[in-house]
């Protein structure tokens, strides 16, 4: 069992007999040195996010998922097909079960699934991922500042802010959990 | 089978009534009981605060709801109670005590032997973890847990108030209540708390407390400075008091207040032998007074002049009483309750008429809760602007008891919930 306080984004809990995913946990202290956290969270059975207060001592039945290193093949109609690196199996996975994720798969990416019971859950991306730019407009000779942003549109079809100097064709390294531009490869 | 069923029911025309009334019963609706009924939890930890807040909702509630609610106070030691409602001792057992159900942690599971279950409506006080032997039964039968949380006047405080704390077991469903000064938070237990009463009752009001408990009937006619803290050391403020142009009756209550006020009173070389009562300093008189019931000191602070008080109970007494106070908080690790003191400072900001006034208290209410050693707060200062700072805190209790009534909150929460509404 695990405390409410020692809970992290990304964890997961099951509550009700339904899975929840921990999105974010916030810690306050109450009265003489107890606690109490909020926390948001997915319902992973039926999608729904909801904002619940606990007790730091509250105990839970953490979950603990079999993760999978899953490389990306191709996708086809909607449907994104992974081979498990270890088993050579393939499955599919919807747009719903890559949610954000799918912003920065490029093929042959390695990324990690996390299943429950049998079925994905959840995907960890690499924190950053270097990504093409197919299109952006022609920024102007002299801005190198990377304060002002245009947009630039990647191999993936993810549209990004990018600083003026960025070309179309150049490669630029993506911060995942965010989605913004952190530089340039050369 | 069934034909020897049919042969004894033939032979006992008692047994067929006796059949058809439990048929009978088991079809008819049941009739749902109007009484709401409630049960609340309290874990003892350290001081009074704990059974202190907790007989006191029990009594708000009782006499705000009457008849529409059963209520039982669960506690898991009695001392505290026993000396707020002034008793030698309580035994360990199921009893009565004015009027509400009082039922000892360790009795609880005679208590379920006998076919009582638990309510509708649970509180936890303070978060506590009621027996595993109640919670088993929960899901059956309660409907509404509250987690009646500690106060504070922090932003994220009333954000959590009346947030659901979704639980692993199907049944109840938990909310958490916030106590503070917030029109939408919890608010704090007023119902029981006297104001103060008008220049011309004060005499006569004081007379009768002092009668009553045990006071020199000559020291109604003082400025009276109620002094219950966690052992401040209050040198300074005796010796301002010994000279001050006023004469004073500093009523000393809690162990930790007289001992503190003790070791200022003879480390300063007064002839006293321990244990002393009263001691006449100059200006000042002190009363190290006996435990008082909770009417009783609710009763004093807002007959007083001034408070050092302390803990939430307290605060919320001092705060209704409409007189002014400082306020001595729970003692946290790395000295959180500095930031609990600001967000009330913020709060009283928008009451005071006169910004030096303003500065003159919230210096003196951090210094106060920075060390147990040697306070400094200039207490000469702070007696001259008592009448100043009066008007403003009387227009604070006025407030807080027009929107910011815990029980009466909790009462409507509760019934609202209990009708699916």
């Amino acid at each position: 069992m695990k405390e409410a306080q020692e809970l992290r984004v990304g964890n997961f809990v099951k509550i009700n007999n339904d899975l929840h995913l921990v999105l974010y946990a916030i810690y306050n202290k109450g009265g003489r040195n107890a606690a109490v956290m909020k926390m948001k969270m997915k319902n992973l059975n039926n999608g729904s996010i909801i904002e619940t207060v606990y007790k730091a001592n509250d105990k839970f039945n953490q979950v603990f998922l079999d993760k999978c290193d899953m490389q990306f093949l191709y996708d086809q109609d909607g449907s994104y097909t992974f081979m498990d690196q270890e088993t050579f199996d393939q499955i599919d996975l919807t747009k719903d079960d890559l949610g954000d994720a799918v912003n920065y798969l490029k093929e042959q990416m390695i990324i990690s699934v996390s299943m429950y019971e049998g079925r994905p859950v959840g995907v960890e991306l690499p924190i950053a991922v270097e990504l093409k730019i197919t299109y952006t407009e022609p920024g102007n000779k002299g801005d190198s500042s990377g304060r002002v942003l245009k947009q630039a549109t990647l191999e993936t079809g993810y549209q990004i802010g990018v600083p003026l100097f960025c070309e179309t064709g150049e490669t630029i390294r993506v911060d995942t959990r965010n989605g913004e531009y952190m530089e340039r490869v050369r | 089978m069934v034909l020897l069923f049919f042969q004894i029911c033939l032979a006992d025309s008692d047994l067929i009534a006796k059949w058809l009334m439990m048929f009978y019963t088991a079809l008819m609706p049941k009739e749902k009981s109007t009484c709401l009924t409630i049960d609340v939890f309290c874990q003892v930890i350290d001081h009074f605060g704990d059974a202190g807040t907790a007989w006191r909702l029990c009594r708000e509630l009782q006499e705000l709801a009457g008849k529409s609610i059963t209520l039982r106070l669960f506690i898991d030691d009695l001392k505290p109670l026993a000396s707020l409602v002034i008793q030698p001792s309580i035994p360990d057992a199921i009893q009565v005590i004015d009027g509400i159900e009082v039922i000892p942690w360790q009795a609880i599971s005679v208590w379920g032997k006998s076919g009582a279950h638990p309510a509708e409506v649970m509180i936890e006080m303070f978060g506590c973890d009621p027996p595993p032997c109640y919670m088993a039964k929960v899901p059956l039968f309660t409907r509404l847990i509250l987690n009646l949380e500690y106060f504070s006047c922090e932003a994220w405080a009333t954000d959590f108030h009346l947030r659901e704390s979704l639980l692993d077991f199907s049944g109840p469903r938990k909310f958490f209540f916030m106590p503070g000064l917030d029109v939408h938070s919890g608010g704090i237990m007023s119902s029981s708390r006297p104001s103060y009463p008008t220049d011309k009752l004060q005499l006569s009001a004081r007379q009768a407390w002092l009668g009553q408990n045990g006071g020199q009937l000559e020291w109604a006619q003082r400025r009276w400075l109620p002094i219950y803290t966690y052992g401040q050391d209050l040198d300074s403020l005796l010796k301002t008091l010994a000279h001050d142009e006023q004469k004073t009756l500093v009523l000393v209550m809690g162990q930790a207040s007289q001992d503190a006020l003790r070791s200022n009173i003879l480390g300063n070389g007064n002839d006293l032998k321990s244990p002393f009562t009263v001691s006449d300093l100059g200006q000042c008189t002190v009363w190290f007074c006996p435990f008082f019931s909770q009417v009783s000191f609710d009763a004093l602070l807002a007959l007083a002049d001034f408070s050092l008080v302390r803990g939430e109970d307290s605060l919320a007494g001092a705060l209704l009483s409409g007189r002014p106070f400082l306020w001595q908080l729970y003692p946290q690790a790395q000295n959180h309750q500095l930031v609990k003191l600001e967000a009330f400072l913020a709060y009283l900001q928008t009451a005071w008429s006169d910004e030096a006034l303003a500065r003159l208290y919230n210096q003196a209410a951090k210094n106060f809760n920075i060390s147990t050693e040697s306070v400094w707060v200039p207490w000469a200062e702070i007696m001259a602007a008592i009448p100043d700072m009066t008007s403003d805190f009387s227009l604070v209790s006025a407030s807080l008891r027009e929107s910011c009534n815990l029980t009466r909150k909790v009462l409507e929460f509760s019934t609202h919930f209990s009708k699916g509404v």
